[in-house]
């Protein structure tokens, strides 16, 4: 520490200095100051690292922040202190046990998943834009950068790979000099906690949003750019009256926003534009956009034609690449003062676009077995051609869906264009005409029109596909049960099938308590709690909404049964939707744990890919030698399943987890495990092969169903899943934190 | 300065990821093989003038796409295909998976550009590597045949077939105009008529490879 004070004393002092006399500073002095909050306490210690008590990490968050503000920006030498700081300081407020997580994610041994997940990643590691990375030479750094994304990989395996990861990861990894670990900590803070959730999951869903945002805040703040560009894609699609060709930006602010910046801007630029992310959220990447649309504006309103903007824009990136085009001092100095933070309306315009652009958004909150997300996860077969007609036929009651949304768009408009000078609740007092601010006067009806045209195709788009997904699901779901009763009935005749297990919401499933080690032999998952955590993977990390011990049941109470149901079915849908199957793991021993005689009774539906919970779990010769012991009666369902496991020929077994993480957790003995774990995957098999085409790489459910064993180590860490952000909840040493970080991790996360 | 054009089309390059895509585009309109080229994300775009006979040059907006699963949904690339009139659909000659999903891909674009349709050429990349070859050249033409299109193996690092796959998809399409079967619509961006040529016989030497810069 005292190295860093020596090595940045100069410019430290300097800005401590501006820090002590702000408070005598006039309010008309430079903005960026006045930013600060009145009241804090300048008079900081200031220090590249926060001091020790309550308030030292926010008086240094507040001092980096200022002087990230600063035309200087945070020097450099100082970069990777803060960046690490910011990142530990989320690890931290999540109660993340970080050498445990460590020694997960770096593990030499290969996970299960790796393959699927360490081919996209092996694939992109030569062409990490970045001369480091190719070649001879570059071996070790594509090593270390391989290592890294793998990481991020395992540790939020709903996120996993996305392409574009490698260019922040190298970027990262330059920041943090190669150091593995480190670049870690600050992708995860960035990814889980700077950006959007389902920035890079759920096929991009929160950046389709920001990009729908992002277009209405161009039309706000560059009104006379974005009229010309959305002059020149409607005359690209003048008279077919829909919308061919997609908005302008499209394009590029994509890969802005994906890669923050990293691919489109000079490396000085881009790492100033990251401080300032970290410091001021995702924000920043509209002003940054903003910024850089405006210093464009001149030569693309030049262009006549879609054509010529595309071809200008090609140019124009080179340059900004290149050629240093903007000083990126001055660009900072705009994205910070083009509005006041935050931003004004963004918050609202991203929830308006998340709304609209999830169809039905009733329907999808009462759709259980994990809400919002599976939603979102499982376009993987929606090839179905079958599904697409039902979809389209949908599409009657849609039109009448359409008209209040349209209305609603209509208002928004006006509210968009007088953002700064109304309230919102005058905003549908105002007329259209108050657009006239934009300079488009009369024209600004057309361009209501026009805009709303536009969105209204988008959306119906994505309506057709979403319902395309959802009816796919849905087929699937009842495939699911109809096998769930075939199972239930037949062979394990202490299951009932009861009422709410035909109902596909109840499949819902308390995450927290999910992890829970059992604190005694009773049943312990009460049924109101089930329900409460639904959406914690769609939005809000909804901790410690029950206690682990809040309700038991006696040993032979009928919610056993019924919870079991629950849980397995929650668990073989999060296992055909590719998530993270800690939970289905533990669901599985869980419920073998409390309910002897329930595994007694499916026992027959034993299944070769049942779980070892030793961690040598099972190869294929075990699974010939279960398959022998196989009922008859099952044959068929175990060939079926056998093929959905050829399917996935691409991902061999690989090697058993670690063991040094396996003791962690109190495993059950083996061959109380088998059986339950088994039966939730026996009623998968008849759905799984022939609904889920193998061609997917990240999202391939097979994995999962086919090798649960890889979670223990995961799930003994704590790391998998949605209880990523909630794994005090798995070590006993850090439960006593569940408190404090419950309430960290439910205001989080936006 | 805009070169002189008779038509201009829209092409799209679809196929599983890291089979080659934006590698070959690149050998195409840059004429070299960038060993180091980031993985498409989103959507890119290059252009370039062929000319399929003397003095008929032909202006090709190629619009990249990423391979990632995730990246196909949504309007990320799917609104690319609507203003396309011909593609490029990749498979990795070394990547038995790559071929199998041709199918899948062909799917995906055809149901997103009715009532278009898009004249695709079937492209085996990386045809350099023989030895590792997984899909014949047999199956390939077999596939293409079914589908009623053209199969070219390629190879953007040894510069095998690439001009004249762009080339031979180019005349295919512009045969297709020509016939009236392919018509220039307005408002649709996949063909659209340039210039005529009529002082085509100048001395200036179109660019072979102006990828971007026509401003």
């Amino acid at each position: 520490r005292s190295l860093w004070r020596q090595t940045s004393g100069g410019v430290g002092g300097v800005i401590s200095s501006v820090l002590r006399k702000r408070d005598g500073i006039s309010r008309s002095a430079p903005r960026l100051l006045c930013t600060l909050e009145p009241g804090v306490d300048t008079r900081l210690r200031f220090s590249i690292e926060p001091s020790v008590g309550k308030n030292g990490f926010q008086q240094w968050y507040d001092a980096l922040k200022a002087v990230a503000r600063l035309p200087t920006g945070i020097p450099k030498e100082w970069r990777k202190r803060v960046w690490l700081t910011l990142a530990d300081q989320y690890l931290h407020s999540i109660s993340i046990d970080w050498e445990k997580t460590l020694r997960f994610a770096f593990n030499e041994r290969s996970n299960p998943d790796d393959d699927s997940l360490g081919i996209q990643i092996v694939k992109d590691l030569h062409r990490t834009g970045c001369s480091s990375y190719c070649g001879q030479e570059g071996e070790q750094d594509r090593v270390v950068l391989k290592r890294v994304l793998l990481a991020y990989a395992r540790w939020n395996k709903t996120v996993g790979y996305c392409q574009g990861f490698n260019v922040l990861a190298a970027l990262i990894l330059e920041v943090t000099e190669g150091s593995e670990s480190d670049a870690l900590k600050v992708m995860i803070y960035l990814i889980d906690k700077v950006l959007p959730e389902s920035y890079f999951a759920n096929n991009l869903r929160a950046l389709s949003v920001d990009m729908a945002v992002f277009r209405d805040l161009l039309r706000v703040k560059l009104p006379r750019l974005s009229q010309h560009l959305h002059h020149l894609q409607k005359s690209a699609n003048k008279e077919a009256g829909g919308s061919y060709e997609p908005p302008l930006t499209n394009v590029f602010t994509m890969q802005w926003f994906l890669t923050i910046f990293a691919t489109c801007l000079p490396a000085p630029t881009v790492l100033k534009i990251w401080d300032s992310v970290f410091f001021e959220g995702s924000e920043m990447l509209f002003r940054v956009a903003l910024a850089i649309w405006e210093r464009l504006g001149e030569r693309i309103e030049c262009c006549q034609t879609a054509d010529e903007f595309y071809s200008t824009m090609g140019c124009l990136t080179q340059e900004m690449l290149e050629e240093n085009l903007f000083d990126s001092a001055e660009l900072m100095q705009e994205v910070y003062s083009m509005a006041v933070f935050p931003f004004p309306q963004l918050a609202e315009l991203r929830e308006k676009y998340t709304y609209n652009i999830t169809p039905f958004p009733t329907s999808v909150k009462s759709n259980g077995s994990g809400g919002l997300s599976s939603w979102e996860s499982d376009d993987d077969d929606v090839d179905d051609e079958d599904s697409m007609v039902t979809a389209l036929g949908c599409l009657g009651p849609l039109g009448g869906l359409l008209a209040p949304e349209l209305q609603r768009y209509h208002k928004h408009l006006k509210a968009g264009a007088t953002e700064q000078r109304a309230e919102q609740s005058n905003m549908a007092e105002l007329s259209p005409g108050a657009v006239g601010a934009t300079g488009a006067g009369g024209g600004a009806k057309a361009e209501h029109k026009a805009s709303i045209n536009s969105m209204m195709m988008e959306r119906m788009n994505t309506d057709i596909y979403a319902l395309k997904k959802q009816y796919a699901r849905i087929k699937r779901r009842q495939q699911q049960q109809a096998m769930h009763l075939y199972v239930r009935t037949d062979k394990c005749p202490t299951t009932r099938v009861l009422p709410s297990q035909l109902n596909p919401s109840s499949t819902v499933i308390n995450h927290l308590l999910v992890g829970r080690k059992p604190r005694c032999s009773g049943s312990r998952y009460p049924n109101t709690d089930a329900y409460t955590l639904q959406h914690q993977r769609g939005s809000l990390p909804s901790v410690g909404t029950g206690s682990p011990g809040s309700s038991r049941g006696g040993g032979g109470s009928p919610w056993r049964a019924h919870v079991r149901v629950h849980r397995r079915s929650l668990a073989q849908a999060r296992a055909q939707l590719g998530f993270g199957d800690s939970e289905e793991r533990e669901d599985d021993e869980e419920v073998k744990k409390r309910s002897e005689e329930g595994q007694k009774d499916s026992d027959g539906s034993s299944l070769p890919q049942s779980p070892d919970p030793s961690g040598t779990g099972p190869n294929s010769e075990e699974i010939q030698q279960d398959l022998g012991e196989t009922r008859g009666a099952k044959v068929g369902e175990v060939v079926g399943q056998l093929e959905a496991l050829d399917l996935e020929d691409i991902n061999p077994e690989t090697d058993p987890p670690p063991p040094e993480a396996a003791p962690k957790t109190p495993s059950p003995s083996t061959p109380a495990l088998s059986p339950l774990s088994s039966s939730s995957h026996l009623s998968l098999s008849p759905s799984s092969p022939g609904d889920v085409p193998p061609k997917q790489q990240v999202f391939s459910p097979f994995p999962c169903v086919k090798q649960p064993r890889k979670s223990v180590a995961a799930r003994n860490l704590g790391l998998y899943g949605p209880t990523s952000r909630t794994p005090t909840v798995h070590f006993p040493q850090l439960s006593r934190n569940l408190n404090r970080s419950s309430g960290a991790g439910t205001t989080g996360r936006r | 300065m805009e070169a002189i054009w008779l038509y201009q089309f829209r092409l799209i390059v679809i196929g599983d990821s890291t089979v080659g895509k934006s590698c070959l585009i690149r050998r195409f309109t840059e004429g070299r093989f960038a060993q180091v080229s980031d993985p498409t994300v989103g959507v890119d775009f290059f252009s370039r003038l062929v000319e399929i006979e003397p003095g008929k040059r032909i202006k090709l907006q190629i619009w990249d796409t990423a391979g990632q699963e995730r990246f196909r949904c949504r309007s990320i690339t799917r609104a690319y295909y609507r203003n396309s009139v011909g593609g490029l659909l990749l498979f990795d000659i070394t990547n038995r998976r790559s071929f199998q999903n041709v199918h899948d891909w062909l799917e995906e674009a055809r149901s997103h550009v009715q009532p278009h349709s898009i004249v695709f050429l079937l492209v085996g990349h990386k045809c350099d590597l023989e030895a590792q070859r997984q899909v014949t050249r047999q199956e390939a033409e077999k596939l293409a045949g079914a589908y009623g299109m053209r199969y070219v193996e390629t190879s953007a690092r040894d510069a095998i077939n690439v001009e004249h796959a762009f080339t031979e998809l180019t005349r295919d399409i512009f045969a297709l105009v020509r016939s009236g079967d392919i018509t220039i619509q307005e408002g649709w961006e996949g063909v659209k008529s340039g210039f005529v040529p009529n002082v085509v016989h100048s001395s200036e030497e179109v660019t072979k490879s102006d990828r971007r810069c026509l401003c």
